[in-house]
Formats: C-alpha cells, structure tokens, sequence
C-alpha cells in the first residue's frame, strides 16, 4: 500500500518541474518554450535543460540561432525530429566546403516559390533513396540508409 | 388449545429436539459467527491498521489505547510516506538528468540548433530530393556537380526576382 502510495505520488510529481520552479537562467534561455512547457513529458523537459546547460558555452550568434528555433523545433512530431537529426548527423560528416555548398544551395533554394521548388527536383523525386540525408556523399548514397542506421545512436523516444 | 393438543406439541418439540441435533447446533454455529464478527469489528476498532486508516477505512483510536498510536497514524506516517515521495522523486529526476540517452539527445538538439543550416532545411523534403537529384546525377563531377546545382538555384532565384 504504502508503495502504491509513494509511486502515486512519483507519477504526480514527474510532470515537474513546472515552468515556475525552472531557475532563473533556465527560463531566460527556455523563454520560447514557456508557454508549452508546463504540458511537455518529464523526458523531453530533461532534454531541454540539457541544451540549456550547454547554452552558455555557444557563441552569441549561436545562441541566437537556437533561440529562434526553439519553438519550431519543439513544435515538430517525434518523427520529423528523429528525421531531421539523422539529416544533421549526415551534414556533420561533410567536409567544410561542402556543408558551406549545401547552405549556399538552401539559402537560394529557400526563396523560391514552391513551383520553382517542385520544379528543381524533376520528374521522380520519390525515386531516389528515402535513407539518404541532406549531407550525404554521391559514393555514399547506395549505402547511406546502412550507414545511416550503423551512425545512429537515437532512440526509439524522442524528447 | 386443549390439554391433549398443547401435550402434542410439547411431545413434538421434545421429540424434534431429540431427534434433530442440527437445530441446536445451527443455532449455536449462528450464535457462534455473530461472536466472532463482534470481536473482529471490535478488534479493529481496538487495532487500527494504519494503512487502512490512511485509506479512510481505519477508525480513531480511543483516548484510552493512547495517543502515541494516533499520532503514528495521523502524522509520522503521512510524513513518511510523502518523504519518501520525494526522494523517489529526487532520485528519478536525477536518473533522468544523468541519463546518457538524455543527455545525448541534448548535445544533439543543441548542436542541431545552433548550426547554421536552419531546421527548415532538414525537415524540407523537397529540398533533400534536389540534392539527392543533383549528386546522383553527377556523382562524378562532386564538388563541381554541386556548383552546377547551385548555378542552377541560382538562376532560378534570379528568373524569379
């Protein structure tokens, strides 16, 4: 009974730490999530303070840049994360110019109007190999759905 | 009820009481179980389990069984319980801050976000099969391939400007 007791009141207490308990610096750089955090599972708010306690090594613009994707990123389905973290996993094994090819490639490519957009891609877009990520080598590309998944270190949840 | 009639009955009664044991005996077996279910109910009244009166099932100890047993069960307990409460939940969120699942999550969030290329760009699909278009269909010129296909963006941009 009283061990019932006691894991009720653990199953109470895990949605914490609510907004309000956060510390000061926690919430100065967990702001964009203020408003959803109350409501996020306890692993997810571990993750977050996770990148919270990270935060003050990164340079300003980095910071910024985090800061302003927050929300987006926090908005995303547990699928579209784990997605978009193999395609960074991809990204970060290129070499420097390449990463600086592709960010060229994106910065034109993200004002375009979605015709254009379509248009790039070509005939058969659903064709090509679903496993390759954004950074992902030509050689590599027949391989990069095994060497994705040998790479991959994330989990089934997603926080 | 004549003489003769209440002489019959009385020779009934005896002779049934003769005859048929189990009546006495059910009795007595009753007699027996309201016993024994007064002296539960009064031991429980006598021997509050704590647990139970936790639950609201348990009933207030009479000051003559003393107060000591009141005030383990009203107060010592309680805050034992929600101490352990507590602590559970200090050690699962500590567990889960040291988790190594967690923490790399983290790392990666955090380098994911501060990176340059924006989320959009991982998440686009559209833009993930141009690449992939443009490095299968030139996988021998690499880098230059890449070039084009930025050439190719470009003027794109520039037609839509």
């Amino acid at each position: 009974m009283a061990v019932i007791l006691t894991a009720g009141a653990g199953r109470a207490l895990a949605a914490e730490p609510l907004w309000t308990r956060l510390g000061s610096q926690e919430k100065r750089i967990l702001a964009p999530l203020q408003e959803s955090w109350d409501a996020l599972e306890e692993r997810r708010k571990a993750k977050w303070r996770e990148v919270a306690r990270l935060y003050p090594s990164m340079k300003p613009e980095e910071q910024s840049r985090l800061k302003a994707q927050m929300r987006q990123w926090a908005a995303l389905t547990p699928e579209q994360r784990r997605a978009a973290r193999e395609e960074f996993r991809e990204h970060t094994r290129l070499d420097p110019d390449s990463k600086q090819d592709v960010l060229e490639k994106w910065k034109t490519y993200s004002t375009l109007p979605p015709e254009q957009r379509k248009a790039l891609i070509g005939s058969d877009p659903a064709a090509q190999p679903a496993s390759a990520g954004v950074g992902a080598s030509p050689d590599s590309v027949p391989d990069a759905g095994s060497a994705t998944s040998a790479g991959s270190s994330s989990p089934a949840t997603a926080p | 009820m004549n003489d003769d009639q209440f002489g019959n009955s009385i020779r009934k009664i005896l002779d049934q009481s003769l005859d048929d044991k189990a009546i006495p005996t059910r009795q007595l077996r009753a007699a027996r179980e309201r016993a024994l279910a007064a002296f539960d109910a009064a031991q429980v009244v006598a021997e509050p389990v704590p647990l139970a009166a936790l639950a609201g099932m348990g009933r207030r100890p009479s000051p003559a069984q003393g107060g000591s047993r009141g005030v383990l069960v009203r107060v010592i307990l309680p805050a034992a319980i929600v101490l352990a409460a507590i602590l559970g939940w200090q050690q699962w969120q500590s567990a889960l801050h040291n988790d190594p699942e967690i923490q790399g999550l983290g790392r990666i969030d955090a380098e994911l976000l501060k990176s340059d290329l924006p989320v959009d760009a991982l998440i686009d699909p559209d833009f993930k099969a141009y690449l992939q278009k443009v490095r299968t269909t030139a996988p021998a010129e690499g880098t230059a391939g890449a070039s084009e296909s930025a050439g190719a963006i470009e003027a794109a941009g520039r037609s839509e400007r």
